[in-house]
């Protein structure tokens, strides 16, 4: 049996901390795509979000891991990925309940929030628990699934932000 | 500044407090709980009425209209409010992440759950969250990458 995959993006500013997430994955056992950022170059959540929810969306892995300051660029982003169902959260017990009541696919956790422990904890009660089948629990999840529509330009499209990047490229976004 | 606010059925006491804290903080409240609503009917409630209220999250001044959710957890109601397009919401647990949410990505809005932060604490994340102004800036290309996906 292969091992289980974990797909895991991030933002320039937490770095870091996904690295210390990805070795700790790797140590037990799982192979983790790391869909960056790999440095500290400012650079934009909406693009590692997309691409660490499109590869769990698309069975390249089990799991998405998304981390950014307070986890929310991130996991907004990662949540208007069709068929994403995305956990933002602070503590393990919430990690736990997303699973299980809301099959969550991706967990979301802000890397200057909550401590590299901590973190470690959260995501390994994600990927450990499993969903739990009920009348209840499948209604909700289909209820947040019809919320989304199909965005065929979105998907798998890893030029959907050159607008924007060129436009920061050129300057027309400062503080 | 007009707070849209709702909450599922569970967790309806927690919003009244809020609400009355608000309130008499001057805040102005537009309550969109119905009876029997579920964490997804509550965060698509105050996330339709709080982009009607804001262009479609476009008004991020000082006074814009934001929304809050409380329900159990907050990643749940989270979970739904972010499929809708030109929403970000935040769920938040301390008042950093509640401040910051609103400067840095402008969130229409934020969910606050009664099973993981207290009274005092789901207060103070409100406030935190309604205080904060929006950064803009170099923010706002992240903001534009978020409001042309789905």
């Amino acid at each position: 049996m292969g091992k289980t995959v974990i797909s895991i993006g991030n933002d320039h500013i937490v770095t870091d901390i996904k690295e210390r997430i990805s070795e700790h994955l790797k140590e037990e056992g799982y192979e983790v795509i790391d869909n960056g950022t790999y440095d500290k170059l400012r650079t934009h959540y909406p693009i590692y979000g997309k691409k660490t929810a499109e590869k769990v969306v698309s069975g390249e892995a089990k799991f998405g891991v998304c981390l950014c300051g307070t986890g929310v660029g991130i996991s907004s982003s990662a949540s208007k990925v069709p068929g994403a169902r995305v956990a933002l959260v602070r503590d393990v017990s919430e990690a736990e309940y997303a699973r299980k009541a809301l099959n969550a696919n991706v967990v979301a956790v802000g890397g200057h929030i909550t401590g590299v422990d901590l973190i470690a904890a959260i995501v390994d009660k994600f990927i450990t628990t499993e969903y739990e089948k009920t009348p209840e629990h499948d209604a909700w999840i289909k209820k947040i699934d019809a919320l989304e529509g199909p965005k065929p330009e979105q998907t798998g499209n890893d030029h959907f932000f050159d607008e924007f990047e060129q436009k920061w490229e050129e300057g027309y976004y400062h503080d | 500044m007009k707070v849209i606010i709702g909450a599922d059925k569970v967790n309806v006491q927690a919003k009244d407090d809020l609400v009355k804290d608000l309130k008499s903080e001057g805040y102005e409240i537009l309550d969109v709980s119905k009876e029997g609503q579920d964490f997804v009917d509550v965060a698509v409630a105050v996330a339709r009425e709080t982009l009607k209220e804001t262009d479609n999250g476009q008004d991020k001044s000082e006074t814009a209209p934001r929304g809050i959710v409380i329900d159990t957890w907050g990643s749940d109601a989270f979970m739904a409010a972010n499929k809708l397009k030109y929403v970000i919401c935040a769920n938040v647990s301390d008042e950093h992440s509640a401040r910051m949410t609103r400067r840095h990505n402008g969130a229409l809005m934020i969910t606050l759950g009664t099973a993981v932060v207290g009274p005092e604490l789901l207060k103070n994340c409100a406030k935190a969250y309604l205080e904060a102004p929006f950064d803009a800036g170099r923010h706002m290309v992240r903001i534009d990458m978020v409001n042309k996906m789905a």
